[in-house]
């Protein structure tokens, strides 16, 4: 078999997996009535997508990571305690691809939670917006749905980005039973930590404005924020940019998605050598 | 079927533009290109002329206008004059509010055949279209003029335009070269620093038409003589004392002299009014007046066919104790009418009067009376009076400039009704009891100054309408609405709003107006937002928004129209709510979209310690005590 059939073969399997994981049906729906409730109670929705997103922001910071550490937390250490992986040996599948193969099937499981919510978030403001009163004319500005777009994308970037450390955390305790703790404390110092190094960074003065806007693309909570800022939200006022720099914080989350999965397969190697 | 690619590729391929194509895509298109068409000017909320009906009565060309769709702000915004609009542009609240111009039309004045007239009015054979400002060309310094100013006339055609300029001597300018100029309108702070000037002027006033007082006696009336030959007798410039006692009405005064009788009464029929007024400088002192007839109009009367005809005779014909009509500089003083079911003093096309000391009662409800002083085309002082039980206390329509002050109103329909009226002044005033209204705005007038007002228990408080007005000093008690913000471009501050319903509420989809150094306290809502964008009010003081459960303040934004922070002060639970993440979360960037957000009011530094310590006090002697309880005549400030 070719690496690719091997892949699409592991993805298949992740995917049906998923399809039959009822607790994942649980959590988009979860995720879904969550966000649907903040965007009603942001009001933001009301009038479109530019408020709706700026209501979500802060929220999603929080919502994303914990749905990644639902989604990531026990795929490769179940396999491994089950000894599937051992099993996968013998049909001489590589590490990378086993792990690669793993990301893509649970990547899709949180872009279809998230994003499913977000795009029923987005189909509520398309249908409920609408200006307070008809007497004047109205018009939408620069709101747009291809705003919203940009939102799902780089919050579905910013998603894939905290599994693939996820994913990395799990292989590194490599059972079932600590991989909870272990995740959660990688997802805690990525998020908080990362957060903190930035505002110490500021403090201290040892970020200026120009190593400032480098510095919050490579923190995943950074960067996704810089992200909407920059290309969402920023879009209201012309000229008045700069909130982070869109290319170097879009790097930064796909760093962080590619260095821990490389990672990850490099140490499963190691492990089952 | 060998032209398809392999399914496998296929599959490739759509995933690849799932996962990469259109992400990249989103980012790609530019999200303000496609530039809304221009909409009919009557669907815009329009700003700039003081009030939009005389003008929409007119010639709808005599004005450039320009209408402006701003990059987040639902509304299109509709500008008289293209200095009312780059003023608008340019002001940093606009830019807070609204966003920038996604793009700017104007009024086109190519193929309308346009010409300058002799009263420097813009004339057109043809009605202009719509042009995008940034195509199009300006005429400056033509001499045409306009209510909103010198005329700054636009053309899409640069022919039409040089044509123009060498016809009445103008010139021509881009719209780049328009931007770079400053352009101001007046605002609530210009207001503002106008009204102590303001006041000055009306001192000098009182004490001109005082000075009628001073005239000499030229005779003396009994209640046996016949008070009407005496007053035609009497020659100009001289007083017609009156001894204590009953006179039979009505009687006329088409002569410049002075009646004055402490203690006589002017018993009217029954019929019309009592003491008809119809030349300049009489002075009526002293007087009781009784006897008015019961008309509100008068189906007799004539107004021509200006636009506001019908408003005149619906209003400025009625029976009054003292009508003038035609009578400039009037001084009506220590007149009690004690009970009228028509006017107290009507002034109609008589300007410069001063009213003072005036007391006027009506019958018990409203509807039965009418105003208790109704000035028309007459800017007058209004002082030291009171009126009870009438329609309105005072009636303003048409009368710029108008000095309301030191005035009692109670149980009336509205204290003080200003119709059409500009750059009035409503000060120092006292209300308790009105149905509608204490002092109520209406028709989009510019740059009123109401100040230290009191009201009390009344259905809206201070009612504001038009534009570039200041609200300031004024406390409002015990109402359903404290004060409405719904005037544009205006400042409010200093005022006090406690123990209403509602302290204050916006009334506008605008929201240029400054909201500052206010005190809500014991409002069951501090403040209520109707249709519009976010407002932003900064720096007030809202009783409860920053305490928390230590005791301590807290350095916070605040959000009155909120039902989780605007109930603070009434439920200590809800600070429990307002301490959650999850609110704190959500709440936290609402500001950056102020003018995407609707029905809303934020106020992004509240102050922890009422700003007006005094007023404070006094509106919670008005609470307990009513009227009652606040001295007569508010010091000045």
């Amino acid at each position: 078999m070719s690496p690719l059939a091997i892949m699409s073969t592991l993805i298949d399997r992740e995917l049906r997996t998923a399809a039959r994981t009822r607790s994942y049906y649980l959590l988009g729906l979860a995720v879904g009535a969550v966000l649907l409730g903040l965007t009603l109670g942001g009001g933001g929705a009301a009038t479109g997508y530019i408020p709706a997103v700026v209501d979500l922001l802060l929220p999603l910071e929080i919502l994303v990571p914990v749905v990644a550490v639902a989604i990531g937390y026990r795929a490769i250490p179940s396999d491994l305690d089950r000894g599937e992986v051992a099993m996968l040996d013998t049909y001489a599948v590589s590490p990378s691809a086993y792990v690669g193969a793993v990301y893509v099937g649970r990547a899709a499981v949180l872009s279809a939670i998230i994003g499913g919510a977000l795009v029923a978030v987005g189909v509520v403001v398309a249908v409920t917006a609408a200006p307070d009163t008809g007497v004047f004319a109205t018009q939408s500005g620069v709101d747009s749905p291809i705003l919203f777009g940009r939102f799902l994308v780089v919050t579905l970037l910013f998603g894939n980005a905290i599994l693939a450390v996820v994913v990395l955390a799990s292989v590194v305790v490599a059972t079932t039973r600590t991989a909870i703790v272990a995740v959660i404390a990688a997802v805690l110092a990525v998020v908080v930590g990362g957060e903190a190094a930035i505002l110490l960074g500021v403090l201290d003065g040892v970020l200026d404005e120009a190593t400032l806007q480098v510095a919050l693309g490579l923190i995943p909570n950074s960067a996704y924020r810089g992200i909407v800022f920059e290309t969402v939200v920023g879009v209201l006022s012309a000229g008045e940019s700069g909130y982070a720099s869109p290319l170097v914080s879009a790097v930064g989350l796909l760093l962080w998605t590619l260095v821990p999965l490389a990672a990850a397969a490099g140490l499963l190697r190691w492990r089952l050598r | 079927m060998d032209w398809w690619l392999p399914r496998r590729w296929t599959v490739g391929l759509m995933l690849c533009l799932l996962v990469v194509g259109i992400p990249i895509a989103l980012f790609g298109i530019p999200v303000d290109s496609a530039a809304p068409e221009p909409v009919p000017f009557e669907d815009t909320r329009a700003i700039g002329v003081a009030s939009a009906e005389e003008v929409a009565a007119d010639d709808t060309a005599a004005i450039p206008r320009v209408q402006v769709f701003y990059s987040q702000y639902q509304y299109v915004i509709g500008y008289y004059g293209l200095s009312t609009a780059l003023a608008a542009i340019d002001e940093p609240t606009t830019r807070q509010q609204y966003g920038h111009p996604l793009v700017t039309y104007v009024t086109d004045y190519s193929n309308t055949a346009p010409s300058v007239g002799d009263d420097s009015r813009l004339d057109t054979e043809q009605v202009p279209a719509w042009t995008a400002a940034s195509d199009a060309v300006f005429v400056v310094d033509s001499g045409a003029q306009t209510p909103a100013g010198a005329a700054i006339v636009p053309f899409s055609d640069r022919d039409e335009a040089t044509a123009f300029a060498e016809q009445t001597g103008g010139r021509v300018v881009s719209w780049a070269t328009l931007g770079e100029q400053s352009f101001e309108t007046d605002d609530g702070a210009v207001v503002r620093d106008r009204v102590a000037a303001q006041r000055a002027d009306a001192d000098s006033w009182v004490a001109e038409r005082t000075e009628l007082l001073d005239r000499q006696r030229s005779v003396t009336v009994g209640p046996d003589d016949d008070l009407q030959a005496a007053i035609d007798d009497a020659p100009n410039g001289t007083t017609v004392a009156l001894a204590p006692g009953q006179y039979p009405g009505p009687i006329e005064i088409d002569h410049p002299i002075t009646l004055r009788g402490p203690g006589a009464t002017i018993a009217g029929d029954g019929e019309g009014s009592v003491i008809s007024v119809t030349a300049d400088r009489v002075a009526i002192q002293g007087l009781t007046i009784t006897g008015v007839g019961n008309q509100s109009r008068n189906p007799d009367a004539v107004a021509g066919d200006r636009w506001d005809a019908n408003i005149e005779l619906g209003y400025g014909h009625g029976d009054a104790a003292i009508a003038a009509t035609g009578a400039n500089d009037t001084l009506v003083a220590d007149v009690t009418v004690p009970d009228t079911p028509a006017n107290g003093v009507l002034l109609r096309r008589s300007p410069g009067g001063v009213v003072t000391n005036l007391s006027v009662a009506g019958p018990e409800d409203w509807r039965d009376g009418f105003m208790g002083v109704i000035a028309m085309y007459s800017p007058t002082v209004i002082q030291h009076s009171a009126v009870t039980d009438g329609r309105d206390g005072v009636y303003l329509h048409r009368s710029d400039g108008t000095i309301i002050r030191n005035n009692t109103f109670r149980e009336n329909r509205y204290g003080v009704h200003l119709m059409y009226s500009s750059g009035v002044l409503v000060a120092d005033n006292r209300m308790a009891g009105q149905s509608y209204g204490g002092i109520t705005v209406m028709t989009d007038p510019t740059r009123n100054a109401i100040v230290g007002n009191l009201v009390h228990n009344t259905s809206t408080g201070i009612s504001t309408s038009g534009s570039n007005s200041y609200l300031a000093h004024n406390g409002v008690t015990d109402s359903r609405i404290g004060i409405t913000t719904t005037a544009i471009n205006s400042l409010y501050e200093h005022n006090v709003v406690r123990h209403n319903e509602q302290g204050m509420r916006t009334g506008s989809v605008v929201a240029t107006s400054e909201v500052t150094a206010n005190d809500f306290i014991s409002n069951d809502r501090h403040a209520g937002a109707s249709a519009g964008p976010l407002r932003v009010w900064r720096g007030n003081h809202w009783e409860g928004a920053l305490t928390t459960p230590s005791g301590r303040t807290a350095d916070r934004a605040y959000m009155p129209t909120d039902p989780v922070d605007g109930q603070r002060h009434r439920s200590t639970t809800r600070r429990t709510v307002a301490a959650s993440p999850v609110y704190q979360g959500l709440r936290e960037l609402t500001g950056a979209s102020p003018g995407l957000r609707s029905g809303s009011i934020l106020d992004p530094g509240p102050v922890e310690t009422p700003q007006n310590p005094d007023l404070v006090e006094t509106t919670a002697t008005l609470h307990t005590d009513g009227l009652a309880g606040v001295p007569a005549a508010p010091s000045e400030r």
